[in-house]
């Protein structure tokens, strides 16, 4: 079989069954067709995987003067290992997961509800019994696409287009697995609900979709969480996650990236606000040797809140590049963007972030703010913010955007009190990045991230232990 | 005979290349307060940075005793352990670091191990009981957001978790309020034992009014121009600087003190 370069390729090429994805010697037009069949997809599925499937190949890569790729060339990365499929038997308990992978589950966390993932499949799936009686759905992509198909029609690939750039629309065609969560009007679901996306095979291509549907009045929070112990052949992972926040309803999305050092990871995350909606988002980038990751947030209806916050911590070669568009549409609307992180070893990242305030979203405000800390000579950093202003009466919209080593003057302040070098640089990172890490309301997830981001900084946390201090100090003999 | 906590002998510190302090002698003996008064631009800050051990200012001459050692190649922290403390006058902001984790932190460091979690419970919050600060301020982050005077009591809050031998207060009565003063002012006093030595930095007298010295000097263009008792502070009072200034350094008279 021909290897088909990462090039640009003509419509006219695309008519023949065994056309190939560029960089992908195993992925073929036949792949999407047994996942389609080998799932018992209804007609209308197995056309939009097919239509993916010719829009991929006619998709030109992003081009490198294209300002959002030119930090991380797509083009000169080949997949030809990949295999597009792997099938995984379910699984009665999470106890049952391959043990490189049982880790990831935490039993004592309380969580309404469970989907789990491994490879191509999902293998486990639990929802807390009240929820269930309430109308909520939560259940993998397949199932919801025969079981809801006028949910699934509409809402699958309407957020973002399987044409909107190569690898979505490869998702698009391929997706497998996956997970649907619809929450009905004026439902509160108190706890949250994991995704738990596990790969133990190598060399696999992993297509995730994920799909959240938050009616008017609802509220759900969402913990999307990546893991794959560190492989050594390259695995492709091309996820794509689709946010609708119904009118009035609040969504908290939080993605865990916890793969190991062999996962290309691309992603694309977009969430729709509604009129007086509010949308909170955390990227945590801990895992993974590459990560491009785009988050989008529409705000088209007045009053729309959106809180996009983001920590990372690089080290080895990990390179994180991530995009985000807050798009003010509505009046009234508001969004705060905090992105940090702190890189070590040649580590590097980006962070290209559009504030759009459109012309009919007036009384706007928004904010960006970037902060990235460089524990090694060799790590990078290059946080980009663009303001797009078109609106005559903005509130407020402001950016900041830094990148350097640990401050000198907070190093000093803290040695000045007794505390050696190396546990002062500690707390300063520790703190440097709980400062975004504490905005995540869920004290559970709070600390778990708090604790990958730590034990990669070679810390013991001690973060529990504060915790329990503080109420310690607190509950009983103070002057309360 | 009063037992000798620091003693500075010709110290030339430089920042950035430029030589701030020009030969400074100062001793401090257990249970003296010493004031060390001067105005703006004379070195006053200079030389509490960098008795502390701040890279940015350079030993560049002279000797620093503490407690009979040479402290001047310690890293500051080695220098808090062995009991020099710095109220700082613009203390810095740590975003993510809590008040209490980060007490608990300089309390185990200056005694070399784990603090017992009920002991150092009792002993911050009998500080905080003394320097009036409400318990909220433990939750909070290092500095962030807070306002003069809690900087300032903050700063002595800290004193009193340390338990130095020395405390050097930068200014610490700079841009409080009369109420603020006599707070901070009246916490330093319940601190004080006979062990501690104190250096009071300020520009004004009125400090001297809730914390007195039983010396005082004048620092003026990186040089310690004059000793004396507490009289010293209300004379310069009521006639400011400018006598003192003509009586010692004539050659530079007029071209001093005005950078305010």
């Amino acid at each position: 079989m021909p290897r088909v370069r990462a090039r640009s390729i003509g419509a006219d090429d695309v008519t023949h069954d065994v056309l190939i994805a560029p960089g992908f010697t195993k992925i073929t037009r036949a792949s999407a067709e047994e996942i389609s069949v080998r799932r018992d997809e209804p007609a209308w599925l197995r056309e939009r995987r097919l239509d993916a499937w010719r829009l991929y190949q006619s998709l030109d890569f992003p081009h490198e003067s294209d300002e959002e790729w030119r930090r991380t060339d797509v083009r000169s990365m080949i997949f030809d290992a990949v295999r597009p499929l792997s099938a995984s038997a379910p699984i009665a308990s999470p106890a049952q997961l391959p043990a490189a992978l049982r880790s990831a589950w935490d039993e004592s966390e309380a969580l309404a509800g469970r989907v789990v993932q491994q490879d191509s499949d999902v293998v486990y799936t639990q929802l807390a019994d009240d929820l269930r009686a309430r109308g909520v759905i939560l259940t993998d992509l397949h199932k919801a696409a025969k079981e809801h198909p006028e949910l699934v029609r509409r809402y699958l690939s309407s957020a973002v287009p399987a044409g909107e750039w190569k690898y979505v629309a490869l998702n698009a065609a391929l997706w497998s697995g996956g997970c649907f969560l619809f929450v009905p009007k004026d439902v509160e679901v108190a706890l949250p609900l994991q995704l738990l996306t596990v790969v133990g095979a190598e060399g696999l291509a992993v297509f995730p979709r994920t799909i959240i549907v938050a009616e008017a009045g609802s509220r759900v929070a969402f913990i999307d969480e990546t893991r794959s112990a560190d492989g050594e052949t390259k695995t492709f992972v091309s996820g794509v996650t689709e946010i609708y926040a119904g009118d009035g309803a609040r969504v908290e999305y939080y993605s865990v990236n916890r793969w190991g050092h062999n996962v290309y990871n691309f992603n694309t995350a977009r969430a729709i606000v509604g009129r007086d909606a509010q949308l909170v988002t955390m990227a945590a980038g801990i895992g993974g040797k590459m990560t491009k990751m785009r988050i989008d947030t529409s705000m088209p209806e007045p009053g729309a809140s959106a809180d996009l916050l983001g920590v990372t911590f690089g080290d080895g070669d990990q390179h994180f590049d991530y995009n985000t568009l807050q798009d003010h549409i509505g009046a009234h609307t508001k969004s705060d963007l905090q992105f940090k992180s702190a890189m070590t070893d040649s580590s590097s990242i980006v962070w290209y972030g559009i504030t759009r305030i459109e012309p009919t979203a007036s009384a706007s405000e928004a904010n960006q703010t970037s902060r990235n800390l460089l524990l090694s000579e060799h790590a990078k950093a290059a946080p980009i913010p663009i303001l797009e202003i078109e609106a005559y009466d903005v509130l407020k919209c402001s950016h900041g955007a830094t990148a350097g080593p640990v401050d000198e003057n907070e190093l000093f302040y803290l040695q000045a009190r007794a505390i050696p070098r190396a546990v002062a640089e500690r707390m300063l990172v520790e703190g440097f990045l709980a400062d975004v890490v504490n905005r995540i309301p869920n004290a559970g997830l709070r600390e778990r991230v708090m604790r990958a981001v730590l034990a990669k900084a070679g810390a013991t946390p001690e973060l529990g232990e504060d915790d329990v201090f503080e109420d310690d100090v607190f509950s009983d003999g103070g002057f309360r | 005979m009063a037992e000798e906590l620091l003693k500075i002998e010709g110290l030339t510190v430089s920042v950035e290349g430029k030589q701030i302090l020009n030969g400074v002698d100062l001793v401090v003996n257990r249970g003296e307060v010493h004031a060390i008064m001067g105005p703006n631009g004379s070195g006053k800050s200079t030389l509490a940075n960098a008795l502390m051990g701040h890279p940015r200012y350079a030993i560049t001459g002279g000797t620093v005793l503490f407690k009979g050692e040479e402290i001047s190649a310690l890293t500051p922290d080695k220098r808090a352990r062995k009991g020099l403390f710095l109220a700082f006058q613009y203390p810095t902001s740590i975003a993510g670091v809590t008040m209490v984790n980060f007490l608990r932190q300089a309390m185990k460091a200056v005694r070399g191990e784990d603090v017992p979690v009920r002991e150092f419970r009792e002993k911050l919050l009998a500080t905080m009981k003394l320097l009036k600060v409400d318990q909220e301020f433990a939750r909070r982050y290092v500095n962030e957001g807070f306002s003069g005077g809690e900087k300032k009591r903050a700063e002595i809050l800290q004193m009193g978790i340390l338990d130095p031998d020395l405390a050097i207060m930068d200014e610490t009565d700079s841009g409080l309020d009369i109420d603020a003063l006599r707070t901070v002012a009246e916490g330093v006093n319940a601190l004080t034992t006979p062990k501690l030595g104190i250096v009071l930095i300020t520009h004004y007298q009125r400090l001297l009014n809730y914390i007195k010295p039983q010396f005082v000097h004048i620092l003026y263009q990186g040089r310690m121009i004059e000793s004396g008792g507490p009289e010293l502070a209300l004379q310069l009072e009521a006639e400011g600087y400018d006598p003192i200034i003509e009586k010692y350094a004539p050659a530079l008279a007029g071209a001093t003190g005005e950078r305010a």
